[in-house]
């Protein structure tokens, strides 16, 4: 006799609201990697571009240019990285009721997920202000 | 008062291999369960649809299926809940016996290998081994998983990886080093963080969504990695504790 395997279908991640939402979490971690990379690139030009334009100032343009992408397109990468950020903090913090050490009924897991969220705002706010502050 | 419902079961014939889905009508009370549906298909219309069940109370948890893409105990989901048509489906992520009936071994080995049992060190002056009530508060929650592997069945991460031990072996082995008199806690600890165990759990959090004893495996696996690293850190620095202590010697 026969026995038939039931394995997941190739696109079940459609199937529930709570696997599209994982999924969601995992892939915002490619925008917020996508971001860290453009940091280091950020950082790397700004070291590296005086001495290459001190050493090779008949640089290739076509070279020139990609070294300065990141100075170009501040806005763009960083917009990636704060759409990735919000994604993963947001779909984070629902699951987070789970951990919790006790039974919880839906109404309370509501509860605490937006009480999570008003003190992750409640957190940056106050992280920009103090950011702000030492800037100005 | 009478309501209509549309019933769609898949079945699997072993013997040729068939898998198709049957579709019935029948007309269901207020306080009907999906499992009273399924006896009364059986008993009216002779359709000779394999299923497990036993208690009727969702104690024993052998009803599990999966309900309009949910899985969950027949015995304690109300027609009236549900929408119309209701499919039933056997178990994910198991293979299939008959119908609704599906082999769980594997699973269940998995059970095994998180070591589900205490052992005692019983001494000569204390016989019995004392549990305070504030210490079983601590186990009371995942000592209530009656094994119906319906967290293993919504676990995409089991689905696509069958080494993975699964969210129910996890809420066993939490519960069992958590309590209080148990004393291979370290050994268990060893085997569940190794290659196949916690950290291939991605936390999708399904599992706690489908368990109908509100055990919440997610959590439980999440608090044994913080263990595992607990466990990984005390195991590194114990072999330079050891020979501090003997060179004082």
């Amino acid at each position: 006799m026969k026995k038939l395997a039931n394995t997941p279908a190739p696109d079940w991640w459609k199937e529930k609201p709570a696997y599209k939402i994982y999924y969601f979490r995992e892939y915002s971690g490619i925008l917020i990697a996508i971001w860290g990379l453009y940091w280091l690139w950020f950082i790397g030009a700004i070291i590296f571009s005086r001495i290459i334009l001190a050493y090779f100032p008949d640089i290739d343009p076509v070279f020139k240019y990609i070294l300065f992408i990141p100075l170009k397109y501040y806005f763009l990468f960083n917009c990636i990285g704060f759409i990735g950020a919000i994604i993963h903090t947001i779909t984070w913090l629902g699951v987070m009721p789970e951990i919790l050490p006790f039974n919880l009924s839906k109404k309370q897991r509501h509860l605490i997920f937006s009480l999570l969220i008003l003190v992750w705002l409640g957190l940056s706010t106050l992280l920009f202000i103090l950011l702000m502050n030492s800037l100005l | 008062m009478t309501k209509k419902y549309t019933i769609r079961i898949r079945r699997y014939d072993p013997q040729t291999g068939k898998n198709w889905y049957d579709i019935h009508n029948i007309y269901a009370e207020r306080r009907m369960t999906v499992l009273d549906a399924l006896n009364q298909i059986n008993e009216h219309e002779r359709a000779g649809i394999s299923y497990r069940s036993s208690c009727r109370m969702s104690i024993c948890g052998s009803c599990g299926t999966i309900v309009n893409g949910k899985s969950v105990l027949m015995c304690n989901t109300f027609l009236k809940d549900l929408e119309d048509p209701v499919t039933i489906e056997p178990l994910r992520n198991f293979a299939i016996v008959k119908d609704l009936v599906v082999d769980t071994d594997a699973a269940m080995e998995k059970l095994r290998d998180a070591l589900p049992y205490t052992t005692f060190s019983i001494t000569k002056s204390r016989c019995e081994s004392v549990q305070t009530p504030k210490q079983l508060e601590k186990i009371k929650q995942t000592s209530q998983c009656i094994k119906c592997m319906l967290c293993v069945s919504a676990c995409p991460i089991y689905g696509l990886d069958y080494n993975f031990m699964g969210p129910a072996a996890a809420a066993i082995a939490y519960r069992y080093n958590k309590d209080s008199r148990d004393h291979v806690g370290e050994k268990r600890l060893d085997s569940l963080t190794g290659r196949n165990g916690v950290w291939k759990c991605n936390f999708v959090g399904e599992c706690s969504n489908v368990c109908p004893k509100n055990v919440d495996p997610a959590g439980a696996i999440q608090k044994m990695k913080v263990m595992g690293v607990l466990h990984c850190i005390k195991s590194a620095l114990k072999p330079k504790l050891k020979s501090k202590s003997k060179s004082k010697k």
